[in-house]
């Protein structure tokens, strides 16, 4: 059987099994609220909710692959339009679009006009400074990281905050080669 | 060969073929001599990212030991010898 080529965001959006999209947004606030009784700093809060986001991410790196076909990417600008285009639909349904490229064309924002994770949600005076979707930051970081990717990830804009869209920095830091667990010569 | 990220390599091992599929963070060959294997090992790939990365339980770089995945590879392989009878 010839290997299938790339397929679409929306092709595998349109394959995968569902999921009541509320019972999504309710238990991603569960966690978000369990979390902040449990560590009581916002700050805290927002690095778990990376960490968890992160260990998200080094799975789903894989399951991307294995659905999307994606043929090599030759640099980063064609990484970050497949995680917007493709990673972004497939996963959360909503496409993203990348915008604000630096001149080294390691730096770029993905912005959201539509996320699910919040649905419903108004932050309180006692969460400002809350990253409330802090968990796709750490979710993309892991991905890229599987891929040899070293990122650095932050929120330029937060609906929850009052801005008018979801805008995730995302910086190239280096590609890290392949390292082997043993030694050659030893 | 492919263009894909994930790349199937056709090796010749001691003149036999052997089929390698691999992407940038997995592996998987087949004896050599055996042909057309390309969709087994794909799909191997498959149930590599279901059963065994979406187990909350399976650590990372930890030798796989899910149940549900040697079940599903074990069915998966004996599908594939049937449908080879079958050619």
């Amino acid at each position: 059987m010839p290997p299938v080529g790339p397929r679409s965001g929306d092709a595998i959006f349109a394959n995968v099994e569902r999921v009541n999209a509320e019972l999504f947004t309710l238990t991603y606030g569960a966690i978000v609220r369990q979390l902040l009784t449990d560590l009581e700093e916002v700050e805290e809060v927002n690095k778990q909710l990376d960490q968890m986001g992160y260990n998200i991410g080094i799975r789903l790196i894989d399951e991307f692959l294995a659905k999307s076909n994606v043929s090599r990417c030759v640099d980063f600008k064609e990484t970050a339009e497949v995680i917007a285009k493709i990673g972004f639909k497939m996963f959360l349904g909503v496409t993203a679009s990348v915008t604000n490229w630096d001149a080294d064309g390691t730096c770029c924002s993905i912005v959201l006009e539509d996320n699910p994770l919040v649905d419903f949600v108004e932050l309180p005076d006692t969460c400002q400074g809350l990253y409330y979707c802090n968990i796709l930051s750490g979710v993309v970081r892991g991905a890229l990281e599987m891929v040899s990717m070293k990122t650095e990830i932050t929120w330029i804009r937060d609906m929850l905050r009052g801005d008018d869209a979801f805008e995730l920095q995302v910086k190239l830091l280096k590609q890290v080669p392949e390292e082997y667990p043993y030694k050659d010569d030893e | 060969m492919t263009n894909i990220l994930s790349v199937y390599l056709l090796l010749q091992v001691y003149n036999a073929t052997t089929t390698i599929f691999c992407t940038k963070t997995w592996c998987i060959f087949s004896e050599p001599g055996r042909q057309h294997m390309e969709g087994l090992l794909k799909h191997i790939y498959e149930l590599y990212t279901d059963y065994v990365l979406k187990n909350p339980f399976y650590e990372i770089e930890m030798p796989t030991q899910c149940e549900l995945f040697d079940m599903n590879l074990t069915q998966a392989i004996q599908k594939d010898c049937v449908a080879l009878l079958a050619r």
